[in-house]
């Protein structure tokens, strides 16, 4: 066996070699006609296929294929987001939402400081993440006018003059509507707000109007005592001018 | 040999190249006051809201720097719309209720930009240096 190995690698074949073409172009376009047979053999061995729209209903040609349409993959990038987003509604005291018009960037950056330095964070989200957010919660109707541009600002402090003297400088965002202490107020009710005093002037105040009738009866009483002294002390100027 | 190119060269970006065409046209020179009402929760809001944003792009507002846009926020739900005071005596009020934004501002363009008064081209004249030169190129 293993000298008839040997012998086939001893015997060297070696290929006629017959150059079909030199260079020059070859023929695509005008080819020779084929003898019969080969014609024949050709013909009959071309592949051929059953139209694959032979049997739908004009019903199914017609209409939009529904499984091509891709739904949006789920991003779990935008679920930490959208969490984030959650975790500021619930936290922050007050929220408040505007209309963006247009802005400079340099312009959105001093919004952005100023903001900060009234310790209030302004984002942007997108409506996506917003929906992703809030669906299912008190919080929904945000959805409702987060048409267009939007921008919203959180603030752990229900401080609305604050929030009112920062808006004021940027005439560009539009106060659309605030969450207070959890609750949706529209524009009118946060400038509402804005005009009650805080709790210490209300609660004096409450305690004026409580003591009034009193303060009155009192006015009343030492009305005569008081013109009294009162005319005494100045006759008494009078007496030392003259001196 | 090869047939010229026919059809466009740019591709039109649907709604928004509409709208930008007719932001370009936006000539806010007749115009002294703009106001802008709409009611956040309202459902037609969105096209206040737009034509807002829009007319206050500071291509169109370099139009006429002494016009006021004033955006106004209402609550008591009630259609939206856009009160545009002239110049001259009049106004122009759009119900903005069942518009679109392009409708809108072809409107405007219309009824409003068409009061703008062309602008005079003052004849530059041209220096003897920079007519050789011309003449060079």
């Amino acid at each position: 066996m293993a000298l008839a190995v040997r012998g086939i690698l001893r015997e060297r074949f070696y290929p006629v070699v017959q150059a079909k073409r030199f260079r020059g172009k070859i023929n695509i376009q005008r080819p020779k006609p084929l003898h019969f047979d080969r014609a024949v053999f050709t013909e009959l061995t071309k592949p051929w296929y059953l139209n694959p729209k032979r049997l739908k209903t004009p019903i199914e040609l017609c209409s939009k294929p529904t499984d091509k349409i891709i739904e949006d993959v789920d991003n779990p990038y935008q679920k930490i987001i959208a969490r984030e987003l959650r975790e500021r509604f619930d936290q922050s005291r007050l929220i408040a939402f505007y209309h963006r018009n247009s802005m400079n960037s340099d312009q959105q950056y001093k919004a952005y400081v100023a903001f900060i330095k009234a310790k209030m964070h302004i984002k942007t989200y997108g409506k996506k993440t917003l929906e992703m957010a809030v669906k299912d919660t008190k919080f929904e109707p945000v959805l409702d006018f987060y048409v267009s541009q939007n921008v919203m600002v959180f603030s752990p402090e229900p401080d609305i003059k604050q929030l009112l003297k920062v808006t004021k400088k940027f005439p560009q965002m539009v106060l659309l509507a605030a969450i207070f202490e959890g609750k949706f107020i529209s524009k009118d009710e946060v400038m509402e707000l804005h005009l009650i005093p805080n709790l210490q002037t209300a609660q004096a105040a409450l305690v004026q109007t409580l003591n009034s009738a009193t303060t009155t009866l009192t006015q009343q009483l030492n009305s005569h005592q008081n013109t009294l002294v009162s005319n005494l002390q100045e006759r008494v100027k009078q007496l030392e001018e003259h001196k | 040999m090869s047939i010229y190119y026919s059809g466009t060269f740019k591709r039109s970006s649907g709604v928004i190249s509409a709208i930008t065409k007719q932001l370009k046209k936006v000539n806010l020179k007749p115009v002294k006051k703009i106001q802008v009402q709409f009611d956040p929760f309202h459902p037609n809001a969105v096209t206040a809201r737009d034509f807002l944003f829009h007319i206050t792009t500071p291509k169109v507002l370099e139009s006429n720097l002494n016009c006021v846009i004033k955006p106004n926020v209402v609550c008591d739900r009630s259609e939206p719309e856009i009160k545009v005071d002239l110049l001259e005596k009049g106004s122009v009020k759009f119900l903005a209720n069942n518009l679109t934004v392009l409708e809108i501002l072809q409107q405007f363009n219309k009824h409003v930009s068409s009061l703008a008064k062309p602008e005079e081209e003052t004849p530059v004249q041209v220096t003897k240096l920079e007519k050789k030169r011309q003449k060079k190129r």
